[in-house]
């Protein structure tokens, strides 16, 4: 019962070595710049070409399965077992918040194709109902103006406030009430606004499509995907920072620093969203030159992957064991599988550094495409120079925040 | 050739019959033998005290954690997997590196074990 009252996502990763993070550091100068001037000199990531798969009978299957899944994890979560055995909180913090990263890293904008609530919103008829008839003079694309950009922002912050912040968090009766009326919310805003809705306004669809940019399966030439639909906008600069913010107010909140101001105050849930809400809003401050934005997300895709590595590898699996245990197979086993601490840091400055040098080559190719065809690439360079800047303070900032963790 | 097979299963039974008694609390030897690492804690009025910390701990040297407090609580040392009612002592071998947290329930962090 008393493992209950924890997240999942506690991570036991020790502070990176300080000689690591140094060389870390000073290659991420040298990657920004030299790459850059000598190896990159025109554009190369247009014209864009997003592929399709081009057979699709696969895709039902799938869709079906994982449908089944959620609706078989939302009901054991109500109905099953109300402690750590319960493979509720691993299938949402674990498998969908990290895992959806890898998946859509590899095949492209993948909760996409498998969102158990677009089936469900098929499977239903739901678009037969019938909406109010669009004003005179508006089209669709008046929906995403306004209000409804910063749809998905909300849900992710909704999302990652109760990841981090919300009391019980773990406990699956309340990963199963979350789950519910995140559906709810969902299917009714897609019969207001067509299934399109999902695209732009369910937080882990976009957070797919986004992390998917980086596919090389999807996009041609690769990291085309992140100068497609280029500038975004301030919804985008917005789910930005709050995924990457609340990366950030995870690896705070879990020194020992804030564990003792909160003791020391009282009040844990609502320092803890104030905390948040503040990190997600300086990031926000910073990113939200539309020109940087998308080249911010392999960024963060690096940084979330180094921050949940071994969440991931631990946490992951035992969901799956948990699951599976339900099922009554493999009783008695355990995943007690611990990966080398010297290895996860190695990877996990790996991984921040080759976020660093993709976000940078592509900031490096819009800075190209959008100069002027006479302008020499080593004055581009110049002109881009606060950007990278940014950047390179961007990623020493993730270092410093795995250093003193 | 045969004596080295013998010696290995004594010493494979040892290791087995030690095994439960690790998980098991144990509470802790008095004096503490040396090499022994203790760490100690309180819970004062549901807070740590002192404020929370962490403390670096060799990686294989048994580590006793003492905790103390003004009304009984569970403790958890987690990555290790420990829990007994504070107050009380819990002792084990550090045999996992990591940053793990040593909280009195429900979540109240007391110390971080650093163990490299």
């Amino acid at each position: 019962m008393s493992v209950l009252a924890h997240g999942v996502g506690q991570s036991t990763d020790l502070p990176l070595p300080l000689d690591l993070v140094l060389q870390a550091g000073a290659a991420t100068v040298v990657v920004s710049f030299l790459g850059s001037a000598f190896l990159w000199r025109r554009a190369r990531l247009s014209p864009v070409f997003e592929r399709h798969p081009r057979s699709r009978w696969w895709l039902p299957p799938l869709q079906f399965g994982t449908l089944a899944l959620s609706v078989f994890l939302v009901a054991d979560a109500f109905f099953g077992p109300r402690d750590a055995s319960n493979p509720a909180a691993h299938a949402l913090y674990v498998w969908l918040w990290v895992g959806l990263i890898p998946l859509s890293i590899v095949f492209g904008p993948a909760w996409r194709a498998l969102n158990p609530l677009r089936t469900l919103f098929r499977l239903l008829r739901l678009d037969r109902i019938r909406r109010p008839e669009p004003e005179a003079g508006s089209s669709a694309s008046a929906d995403t103006a306004g209000p409804v950009r910063w749809a998905a922002a909300a849900a992710l912050l909704a999302f990652v406030w109760l990841e981090l912040v919300a009391p019980d968090r773990a406990d699956p009766l309340v990963v199963g009430g979350f789950l519910v009326g995140y559906a709810v919310v969902q299917l009714g805003l897609a019969v207001r606004f067509g299934e399109e809705w999902f695209g732009r306004g369910d937080a882990f669809e976009v957070y797919s499509d986004l992390a998917g940019r980086l596919s090389p399966l999807r996009w041609r030439p690769w990291l085309s995907g992140l100068a497609a639909d280029h500038p975004g906008g301030l919804g985008r600069a917005a789910f930005l920072a709050i995924w990457w913010g609340s990366t950030i107010f995870d690896s705070a909140s879990g020194s020992p620093a804030w564990a003792g101001f909160v003791q020391r105050t009282g009040h844990a849930t609502w320092l803890g969203t104030a905390g948040l809400v503040a990190v997600c809003g300086l990031v926000l401050l910073g990113v939200r030159r539309p020109a940087v934005t998308n080249s911010l997300i392999p960024i963060a895709v690096g940084y979330t992957l180094a921050h949940y590595l071994t969440l991931l590898m631990v946490e992951g699996p035992r969901g799956v064991l948990l699951l599976a245990q339900q099922w009554g197979i493999a009783e008695g086993a355990a995943w007690t599988v611990g990966p080398d601490p010297q290895v996860v840091s190695v990877l996990q400055v790996t991984l921040i550094l080759a976020g660093h040098a993709l976000g940078v080559r592509s900031a490096h190719d819009l800075a190209l495409t959008d100069a002027a065809p006479d302008r020499p690439p080593l004055a581009t360079l110049a002109d881009e120079f606060p950007v990278v800047l940014f950047m390179i303070a961007c990623t020493w900032a993730g270092l410093f925040l795995l250093f003193v963790r | 050739m045969k004596r080295t097979v013998a010696l290995v299963a004594v010493v494979l039974l040892a290791g087995c019959s030690q095994a439960p008694a690790a998980h098991a609390v144990a509470g802790c030897a008095s004096p503490a033998a040396t090499g022994t690492v203790t760490v100690t804690a309180a819970v004062l009025d549901g807070r740590a005290d002192p404020a929370p910390h962490r403390v670096s701990i060799p990686l294989g040297a048994t580590v006793q954690v003492q905790v103390t407090a003004d009304r009984v609580l569970p403790v958890h040392i987690h990555g290790y997997d420990r829990e007994y009612d504070a107050p009380g002592c819990a002792a084990f071998t550090a045999d996992r590196a990591g940053l793990f947290d040593v909280e009195a329930h429900p979540d109240t962090l007391l110390v971080q074990l650093e163990v490299r």
